[in-house]
């Protein structure tokens, strides 16, 4: 635990918490999207066929939107308060990816929804 | 450190909109509708989906019954859960389409099929009033003569025989319901997939993604038949 503790805060310290915070989001976004389909279409089905695509929108919103505040955030404390090399590396490899998964989220289920 | 705040307001915005500008750039621009559908004519989808895996079936539902209720009255959709499932259900949604519609546009999201032959007991004058026969499957363009005898007005299939027809399918529906002819709809999505199929290294001639039109290319989702 303590461990843990020392890790969180030098996460914190070096403000990379909300970076990998937005990544993390990325993961859980991807295992949600792949456990509706799963229980959608998978060998028995687990929620009603009503549920299969306003489930899904509800995860590409929440989750969307959520990668992209924490990414958009992440960089901008970074940038302001970080180390200036840690900035340079984590921004362009761990928050810009993140903008793209959370900001596309959003995009693809307006897209997908017939809304754009 | 002023500079570092000037520097985060102004990089973080650009980073953000760099990020979207990569997102719509890969997906595709957003599309508006182009002229009202409301024509004073009714008319249904019917929409098959072979049997894939769960992400295939999912994914496939989340794009397309949406789109097609944006732009139908009715909108049938099925999804196989084995091979040669659903065949009754098909010429059922096909049937009651067509008994209740002026025009029904058919769907079929499936690999190499002949779902040509599971519609050939409706009443041939009833069929008629089948406008559009979409057909994802591998050397589908095979069957464009089959599907006009069988009383379409036009068909649009492909002629790869490893067909990469998601590609052309997610530009194509989206502009079909959206008004835009069937020669502009199936043009531009051709050449959005091979352009996309391109950047990633996918283009060949034997896995395009390319689709062509037998029958009337000035169809349009509002109408287009006399």
């Amino acid at each position: 635990m303590r461990h843990l503790a020392r890790a969180a805060a030098w996460l914190r310290a070096e403000n990379l918490a909300l970076p990998i915070a937005a990544l993390l989001v990325v993961v859980a976004e991807l295992v949600s999207l792949r456990a509706i389909w799963v229980a959608s279409f998978g060998p028995v089905r687990r929620i009603p066929e009503s549920a299969d695509i306003p489930l899904g929108h509800a995860v590409m919103w929440g989750l969307g939107l959520a990668a992209a505040v924490l990414s958009i955030v992440g960089a901008y404390r970074l940038i302001r308060r970080g180390r200036a090399w840690v900035a340079a590396l984590v921004v362009p490899l761990c928050c810009f990816p993140a903008m793209v998964a959370g900001l596309g989220s959003l995009y693809a289920s307006l897209v997908v929804g017939a809304v754009l | 450190m002023p500079d570092r705040r000037r520097l985060a307001l102004v990089l973080t915005p650009l980073a953000a909109a760099l990020a979207l500008v990569v997102v719509v750039t890969i997906g595709d621009r957003p599309i508006f509708e182009q002229r009202s559908l409301d024509t004073g004519t009714t008319r249904a989808a019917v929409a098959i989906r072979d049997h894939v895996i769960p992400f295939q079936k999912w994914g496939t539902k989340l794009f397309t019954l949406p789109h097609l209720e944006d732009g139908y009255d009715r909108v049938y959709y099925l999804t196989q859960a084995g091979y040669g499932d659903q065949r009754f259900e098909l010429q059922h949604a096909v049937d009651d389409a067509l008994r209740h519609h002026d025009q029904v546009d058919i769907f079929l999201l499936a690999h190499g099929n002949r779902f040509v032959d599971w519609i050939a007991g409706i009443d041939p004058v009833l069929r008629r009033k089948i406008r559009l026969v979409y057909n994802t499957g591998c050397g589908g363009a095979s069957q464009g003569a089959m599907w006009l005898d069988a009383g379409a007005d036009a068909y649009v299939g492909h002629p790869a025989l490893q067909s990469v027809s998601p590609a052309f399918y997610f530009f194509f529906l989206r502009r079909w319901v959206r008004g835009y002819s069937l020669a502009d709809a199936v043009a531009e999505a051709n050449s959005a997939a091979a352009r996309r199929l391109d950047w990633f290294g996918l283009a060949d001639p034997l896995t395009n993604a390319t689709a062509i039109i037998d029958g009337r290319p000035d169809l349009w989702v509002g109408g287009g038949v006399p």
